[in-house]
This record gives structure tokens, sequence and C-alpha cells, in this order.
């Protein structure tokens, strides 16, 4: 399954990006090493993109991963905070999307996978979990 | 993965049986609460999925779960259906494994923490009653609810302290423990006020001693500082103790209003609730969006005490009419009609005219047909110095007039034995034609009185029925003429001229 793993992107890329791509590329390690099956990386649903799709089978679930790397770790400054309402609706959209191109009917969830340090140092599970109703349907 | 759990819904003081549906499909996760629950049961969901991973499970990802609280169309409020909702999800996850013949045996009641302990719930005792009537052999409620749940005998009760003692007795690992129904006498508090501190005043106590034994209605009318709020509490030492049945009665009552402390899960002392001036009509006769019990509920077979009557607002003591006939109260809102229980003895006082503002204005107030449903109505007259020299000898006690009360109750009880009677008060005119035959004496007295005091229809029947408690009290079987004397002098002018 590794092979479907991108090869790193040609250089020169500008800074943030070798750090975001050393992040999940420690995050698919992480990941592996809880029993999950990495699926592909950096996957582009129409306008939106997944860092990780992996296979969880303890849950049975697809998951749509979503890595924030920061290259230290700092006590205040943690990489979930990068996380904005609007990435994460994103996120649950694309996820969405995804599902529903394929006809997927079995279990899914988004997590967030925090790397700081060259470490994973946070694992949310289930971000959509617990909003109305209403709203997920969006 | 579907399940199926019972719990109950109040609705008045009756209860509902509700149906807990739960069920689980691959999918995005997330809880779907329906079946019409308010807020509280809308965040149940949060309390679950934390009180789950309190206790020790993992909550399982990618399961879109629907809670169907059945049937659809009863009102759901509060936090009770946590725990059915918790059960429900670690039987669709398969987390634990409970025979399904087992699990329509159990009715389940309680709010989560999120912790996972198990936090006190109201309306109990009507789920307990309820869950004996549907012939469920179990009940499962918070450990701080298990002494009410008790009270009703014939069920199992079960009142673990946390979802995981719970869920190791329904797996079978542990016993549950024995929860004795409370001892009688436990919540039983002393009444602060004697007789025989209340110094003078003999014909007051003597009218509320014929209240106390006929649970007729007083207002008391004298001057400022004479003694009326005094008197009125020291009525409530005269009230003989609540029968098992009564006692249930009244905590139920309670339990839906959510006044039941753990420490005293049943109500043995008569309820003596004071209510002032400024307060609303719905908050004495019960009400709000989904109707709860007011004053008058709470003072059920008990005293409901109106300090300062004429300065209550006309349009409450108008709504206190009704209830105080019927003996109950129904309150009827959009989400349908709910019947409390309203069998008070109401003791109301004022100052009268001379003291309390001028006749016109506590006429507006206080309507003549409601100064006609009291039976008692005593002038309270100044305590003369002499009375209150503190080497005066004390007064007839408490204990003493209690047990003139007592006697005259037992003459009561036996002679409505086997009807759906207890005291004088609630005969009806039919019960009056039975049980108060007059002499021919007696007969053209009252005719007289009833002529030169303009007594009402209503008027007449209360003090034959004040006459009936009059000669309970001194043993006699037949009324006698003056019985009817003493009745109708009670029906005295306070300075309000009723008649007109």
């Amino acid at each position: 399954m590794m092979d479907a793993i991108l090869p790193p992107p040609v250089s020169p890329l500008p800074d943030h990006l070798i750090t975001g791509n050393r992040g999940e590329q420690i995050a698919c390690r992480f990941l592996q090493s809880l029993g999950y099956r990495i699926l592909g990386r950096n996957l582009r649903l129409a306008k939106d993109e997944v860092d990780i799709l992996a296979w969880d089978p303890a849950d049975a679930v697809v998951v749509f991963a979503e890595v924030k790397t920061r290259s230290r770790m700092h006590g205040d400054y943690t990489p979930e905070l990068n996380l904005t309402r609007q990435k994460r609706a994103n996120m649950i959209r694309g996820a969405r999307q995804w599902v529903t191109r394929r006809g997927w009917e079995g279990g899914y969830r988004m997590d967030l996978l925090c790397v700081a340090g060259g470490n994973v140092t946070e694992h949310i599970k289930e971000l959509s979990w617990g909003e109305e109703q209403g709203r997920r349907r969006c | 993965m579907l399940t199926q759990l019972t719990s109950f819904a109040t609705i008045g003081l009756s209860c509902e049986r509700i149906t807990v549906e739960v069920g689980a499909v691959a999918g995005e996760g997330a809880i779907t609460i329906v079946g019409l629950g308010d807020t509280a049961v809308q965040e149940s969901k949060q309390r679950v999925r934390m009180a789950l991973r309190s206790s020790g499970y993992r909550y399982p990802t990618g399961r879109a779960v629907t809670v169907n609280l059945a049937p659809a169309d009863i009102k759901k409020v509060g936090p009770r259906y946590d725990l059915p909702i918790a059960i429900g999800l670690l039987l669709v996850y398969d987390l634990i494994e409970v025979p399904p013949e087992k699990l329509k045996n159990i009715a389940f009641l309680g709010e989560l923490a999120l912790d996972g302990s198990l936090r006190h719930v109201t309306s109990v005792l009507p789920a307990a009653i309820a869950c004996r009537k549907e012939g469920i052999e179990t009940l499962v409620v918070p450990a701080v609810n298990g002494a009410e749940a008790a009270l009703v005998p014939g069920i199992r009760i079960i009142a673990p302290d946390t979802l995981a003692e719970l869920l190791s007795i329904l797996k079978g690992e542990r016993e549950p423990a024995q929860i004795a129904p409370p001892a009688a006498g436990a919540g039983r508090a002393a009444s602060g006020v004697d007789f025989a501190d209340v110094r003078g005043q003999e014909q007051a106590k003597r009218a509320l001693e014929i209240a106390a034994a006929g649970g007729h209605n007083v207002l008391l009318s004298g001057a400022p500082g004479s003694g009326k709020t005094l008197l009125a509490q020291a009525l409530r030492g005269i009230l003989p103790p609540l029968t098992r049945e009564e006692a249930l009665e009244v905590t139920q009552v309670y339990s839906v209003a959510n006044l039941l402390s753990s420490d005293v899960p049943l109500i043995e002392e008569r309820p003596f609730r004071t209510v002032h001036h400024t307060a609303s009509g719905v908050s004495i006769v019960g009400g709000g969006q989904i109707p709860g019990p007011g004053e008058i509920s709470l003072a059920h077979r008990g005293v409901l005490f109106l300090d300062e009557l004429a300065e209550f607002p006309p349009c409450v003591l108008e709504v206190l009419r009704q209830p105080l006939e019927d003996r109950r109260i129904t309150i009827t809102r959009a989400q349908g009609t709910v019947t409390f229980p309203a069998d008070v003895l109401l003791v109301a006082a004022m100052n009268p005219p001379r003291f309390g503002g001028s006749v016109h204005r506590i006429k507006r107030r206080i309507s003549a047909p409601f100064l006609d449903r009291m039976d008692l109505t005593i002038d309270v007259l100044s305590v003369p110095v002499e009375d209150l020299r503190q080497d005066r000898p004390p007064a007839e006690s408490t204990a003493t007039i209690l047990e003139r009360v007592r006697g005259a109750r037992e003459r009561q009880e036996a002679r409505f034995a086997g009807l759906p009677l207890s005291t004088n008060k609630e005969m009806h005119v039919r019960d009056v034609r039975t049980f108060c035959a007059l002499g021919s004496a007696s007969e053209s007295l009252l005719r007289q009185a009833a002529e030169k005091l303009h007594l009402s229809a209503r008027g007449y029947h209360r003090v034959l029925k004040v006459a009936r408690t009059i000669a309970d009290l001194s043993g006699s079987v037949s009324i006698e003429t003056p019985h009817i004397a003493e009745a109708l002098q009670y029906r005295q002018n306070i300075g309000l001229d009723t008649a007109a």
C-alpha cells in the first residue's frame, strides 16, 4: 500500500510545503503503527483535498485524515490551532463528496492528526460528531 | 442492529410508558434523537457519549445512531432518558449482552453525569406506580431515588450509583443491594408552635379545632398583632398524621414538582404552604407550558395559608374558588390537560376593615362567593394584657387538642366506612341529607338563621357540615340544637356585609 504514496515532490519547494509533507509521512507511520491501512495521500475530491485516506479495521471505517504540522514543539502554539472552521467544513464536504461518488455504504469519519517536533501529538477522531443535523447536509 | 428499552414519561401525576428504540447503521458518526424531546433530551447524546467513555467503554466511530422515543406524539421532558439511551447504545454496539426477554421486564430512569455516575431524577414514585400497573418487574433508578421507588411494593428496585455498577448487575456479576422502603416516622418534624403558648383566643382555638377535625376552611380576621399567624401555625400541630395512602398521594405531587429530597423520600407530615400575597394565579393553582403542580396541589391533604387575604389581587382569589369546591384542579394548556389533587384546608388571615382599609376596597378584593366558602369566620380579638402575664397557667396543649381531633376523625371514618369520603367537608348534598338529619327544634333554628343571615344554599349546607363536625367532637351521634347554634356563630359578620 505504501506504493500508493506519492514520491516526494520535486524541489525546490517552499519551506512550509516541505514541513507539511514531512508531517504527513510521520502521520502515516503513526496510523500504520495503530494497524490502519493507508489507502491514499493527497487526494483531490472536487474542490477539496484529503491529506491521508486510511482504513481503520477496529471500527471498520474509512478515515479521512487532515494533518497539521509544526516543525517544532511550542507550548501554546499547537498545530490544532491551524484547523479553522472553514477548513473543517471543507474536510467534511470533501469526505461526503467521496462517499457519495463511490456509493460507499460503510462507516466513515474525519480525523485530525497533529504533528509537532517530529511526533504525532494529537489524534482527534470524528470531527463531525455532535454537529447539528441540519448543518450536516451541506 | 436494533434494541428496545422501556422508560416512563410524566404527564401531570400519571405516567406514560415510553419505548426507547436505539438503532445503529454504518455511516457518519452521529446520534439523532427523535420523538418530541426537549433540549435536555437532545443534550443527552453528549452526556451519554462522555459517560460511556468514563465508564471504560470504547465508543465506536462511524456509526449513525438513531434513538426513537415512542410514542412520538408525547412530549418528552428532562434528562431521565440518559440511562436507557446509554444501555441501548451498549447493546447495539455489542459491548454488553443482556437477553431480550430479561430486558422486556426492566424499566430505566436516570440522568448520567459525565463521569458515569447517576443523578437524581423527578417523578420516580409515579413511575414506580405505573411500572407495577404495566406489569414490569424491575425498575432501575439512580441510587438517590432508590428509597422513593421502594415505596411501591411488588416491584424489584435496582438503584446503582454508577453506570458501571448497573452493567455488572445486568451481566449477573453482582447482586443488587436490597432497598428497604423508608421507615414510618422518619420524615416527621415537630411542629413549631404549641397551643399552650398561645394565650387567650379561646374562641379562635375552638374554631381551629373544628377546622382540623372536619377539614373546614377558616378565615381569621383580627387587628394587627392579635396572633392570627401564630394561630395558623399552631393549627399544623393538631392535624392528625397522614395515612399511608394519603402520604403516597402527597409524595407523588412533591416528586413531580421536584421538591423531594433523598433524605425524606416519603412525606408523612401534612404540608403547610404559606402563600405571599404577591403570588401569581398560576403559581397557586399550577400551570406552565408543561403543566406542573401549584401551591394548592403542594398543600394537598394539608393547609394552604393565605396571610393578608385582603392584599391578594381579586383574580388570584377567584381562581381558588373552583378547586376549593372540587378538591382537585384541572389545568388545560396547548400541550394537553392534566389534573392535580387539591384537597386543602384553607386558612386565610386578614385585618378587618377598621385596620385594613375601607369596607368597599376589601369587598372589591374578596368576593362574596369566596367568603361564602369560608366555613368558619372568626374575629380574633386583641388579647387583654392581663392574659399575657407570665404567671398565668398555660393554656390547653396541642397534644390534648390533637387527641380530641383524632377522636372526631375516627367517628367520621366509622360513619363513612365504604364511602369515598373521609371527612365531613367532603360530603356532597346527598350525603348531607343522609348524615346530617336534624330534629325539629334544630331545623327551625337553622331556618330562622338562614333567613336572617341570608345564607346561600351552599352556606346552608356548609353550616350543616360544620355542625356535624361539632357533634363529632362532642361525641354525639345526632346533631343537636347547640351544635347548630355554635356552627352558626362562626358565620359571623366581620365588618363586611357579605349577605348584600
